[in-house]
């Protein structure tokens, strides 16, 4: 099952669960860098983030499934 | 991810071991660092000399995804107490250190010129640090991204931690900060100005399986617990409207419980509305307590802080009595880039006016403000303590020292064996946490002795038994032996037994600083000894159980706990300072009478019976 993933990149706390949970599904361990998505900030203190995600990215959704701030959120099925 | 960089700072040699035996016995973060600095500290040594030990231990289950697995334990003896020192701090440095490969950084000797250490992976240097020795933490934050990259976490010291201020912080990037105990000035003393961690290896568990079922396990337990919304929505912020209804806020040094402007100046719900922007969160944290605020209104708007923590709020703005929210923040943006204790650094100010206030200063009473709220007065006084200027001297040394050397002034100094009491007044409402502050190992302090199933507006039973403040289901719900609850529940549950209940706690917040989760209520309550076994199980692949991993959080407090003995702790030292014996508490429109030492006493006797120790 794949997903249209919203991102709502105002509401991001910065936590990198949607990293985490990512790598641990695709990756088989725990290193957000091996993420397919990235989450960062061009701020000196990190206050605002910006998320993206890259092309190997399978729109499994489970970043959005864990994800607690309402940053990314599974809008609708695509297949 | 479980290695051990041992760097002796006298020759600059670094040397490398695995220390995933010690893990298996002490459980990482708080538990290794204990019996590390246990082993390599001998009984008086100078904590500003070279022969004290710094050690930064990770939680052994940073870098995985547990909710708030975040955290690292910053542990040496303290030069504020002289007994076992000891600060817990969140953020991204704990998963960056793990990530490079290592989850202990142990420093010992001293360094013959100022360096910093940079982390990348494998690669461990030693750099000279002449150019960054007189930033503040703020500044060589941002230097030493400039020059290695953002993606490197800093630990730093600022001035306070160069000149030895007793209780100066290790900043944590811009914001955080192992904060009590004046770790800062033991890394000052060994001239090491900062620690730059990057990491980008990849951290594996031992029994997948497993660990997919317990991490699913832990957020589910984590998100419905009832405490998480309200956790998430003030963060810390939560308490600080009830603390003023029970007339427990340390307003003036202590002599006021309550304002009757607190909750429209300084309550969560004003907080939330004149300040917060948004919430933020340590890494792995889906609770995100923390705050973003930029002023709305006022003379101060557009100022923008990270905050606001409730402790600030009852530091700054009780016990200095400063109403203005923005001041508040500006006073902890002080001690944030100097790197000095926020508790510690309130407490001093507190006395130092206290003491000006009954004339006691003599030809330094210019450098202290004579009334509570005095913003710009408490500023100039806080960075006088940070450059140690002046009466800033000796009040960098904690008001213990200065109280002895300002005749009259020792009912102002307000610690328990050397440490700063914070943000709460006893006699506002006595219940667990309260014991806690005589029975913790690092002093007068508050974050060691959590009741998971506190109810902070119930009534007071005893001084020895609260109120059981939850449902009888959440009690049967609580992960906890059954042979335990009965002991501090009863059996129907119908009570709690403060010593009981300080002595588990004390025993569950050990286990939760040795694997690196938070003691925010969402995950205190909801997670406990079974969880935390069956989690470095999966992650290790040793057989963890719940009875064995509380009997090494025992004997890591215990370990502690004889730590202190050796450099001379008495039964005598569990006291309160005599203000709480003695006086009064104004709170609201009524009064709250002085503690029973008896009562407290007694108290204590039976926390030493839990424990199993002699008292005498």
């Amino acid at each position: 099952m794949a997903w249209k993933i919203a991102i709502m990149a105002e509401r991001c706390t910065g936590c990198r669960i949607c990293q985490l949970i990512c790598s641990w599904a695709n990756k088989k361990s725990f290193q957000p860098l091996n993420a397919y998505l990235q989450v960062q900030s061009e701020e000196e203190k990190e206050v605002i983030f910006a998320i993206s995600f890259d092309q190997n990215c399978k729109k499994c959704g489970l970043c959005a499934s864990y994800c607690a701030s309402g940053a990314l959120v599974k809008e609708r099925e695509v297949s | 991810m479980f290695k051990i960089i041992e760097i002796h700072l006298n020759n600059h040699k670094i040397n490398i071991y695995d220390g995933m035996n010690l893990h298996m016995e002490f459980l990482g973060g708080l538990g290794v660092n204990t019996k590390i600095l246990t082993d390599l500290v001998s009984p008086g040594i100078d904590p500003l000399g070279p022969d004290n030990v710094l050690i930064f231990g990770v939680g052994s289950l940073v870098g995985t995804l547990l909710p708030t697995a975040a955290r690292t334990e910053l542990t040496a003896k303290s030069p504020l107490t002289n007994r076992f020192g000891t600060a817990n701090s969140g953020g991204l440095w704990g998963a960056a250190l793990k990530y490079a490969g290592y989850s202990h950084i142990v420093l010992t000797g001293k360094s013959p010129h100022p360096i910093y250490i940079v982390i990348d992976d494998d690669q461990i240097r030693i750099e000279d640090a002449n150019h960054l020795w007189g930033l503040d933490t703020w500044a060589t934050v941002s230097r030493i991204r400039q020059d290695y990259g953002k993606q490197f976490q800093v630990a730093s010291i600022g001035p306070a931690g160069e000149k030895l201020v007793r209780f100066a912080s290790v900043q944590n990037n811009y914001h955080g900060a192992w904060g009590r105990t004046g770790l800062g000035a033991v890394m000052g003393s060994k001239n090491v100005k900062a620690i730059a961690v990057r990491g980008s290896g990849s951290l594996r568990v031992a029994d997948r399986a497993a660990f997919a079922r317990i991490m699913r396990e832990a957020f589910r337990k984590v998100l419905n617990d009832e405490t998480f919304g309200y956790t998430r929505r003030y963060g810390s912020m939560v308490v600080s409207d009830p603390y003023n209804q029970i007339g427990a806020l340390p307003g003036y040094n202590f002599t006021r419980g309550s304002f009757p402007d607190w909750v429209n100046t300084r309550g969560r719900g004003f907080f939330e509305k004149t300040c917060k922007e948004k919430d933020l969160a340590c890494f792995s944290c889906p609770v995100a307590c923390a705050h973003w605020s930029r002023v709305k209104e006022g003379k101060y708007k557009g100022y923008e802080a990270k905050g606001l923590e409730v402790t600030y709020t009852l530091e700054f703005g009780a016990k200095l009595g400063i109403k203005e929210i923005p001041e508040i923040l500006q006073c902890v943006e002080i001690c944030n880039r100097y790197g000095m204790d926020v508790i510690s650094a309130a407490g001093v100010s507190a006395f130092a006016i206290e003491a000006n206030q009954h004339g006691l200063l003599k030809e330094s009473s210019n450098e202290v403000p004579a009334e509570w709220g005095n913003f710009q007065g408490i500023a100039d006084l806080l960075e006088r303590i940070g450059k140690r200027e002046g009466i800033g001297d000796l009040l960098a040394e904690g008001v213990k020292v200065a109280s002895g050397q300002i005749p009259g002034s020792f009912d102002y100094a307000m610690h328990i064996k050397g440490l700063e009491i914070p943000v709460r007044d006893p006699r506002g409402k006595w219940d667990v946490w309260m014991l806690g502050y005589l029975t913790n190992p690092r002093g007068g302090d508050h974050l060691r002795t959590r009741n998971p199933v506190d109810m902070l507006l119930g009534p007071v039973r005893s001084h020895l038994e609260e109120e059981l403040g939850v449902k009888e289901e959440i009690i049967h719900k609580l992960d906890m032996p059954e042979k335990i609850k009965k002991k501090i529940f009863g059996e129907p549950p119908s009570k709690v037994g403060i010593p009981q209940m300080a002595k588990y706690a004390e025993d569950l917040i050990t286990i939760i600083n040795s694997t690196g989760l938070c003691i925010r209520p969402p995950t205190l309550r909801s997670l406990g000894p079974d969880f935390y076994a069956r989690a470095l199980t999966a992650l290790l692949g040793y057989s963890f159980d719940a009875h064995g991993i509380l009997k090494t959080a025992e004997n890591i407090y215990h370990l502690q706990h004889q730590f202190n003995v050796r450099e001379g702790e008495k039964v005598v030292e569990y006291a309160f300072p005599r203000r709480f014996y003695e006086e009064q508490l104004p709170y609201r429109d009524g009064i709250r009478p002085p503690l029973s030492s008896k009562n407290i006493e007694e108290s204590v006797r039976q926390y030493f019976a839990a424990r199993g120790w002699e008292y005498k």
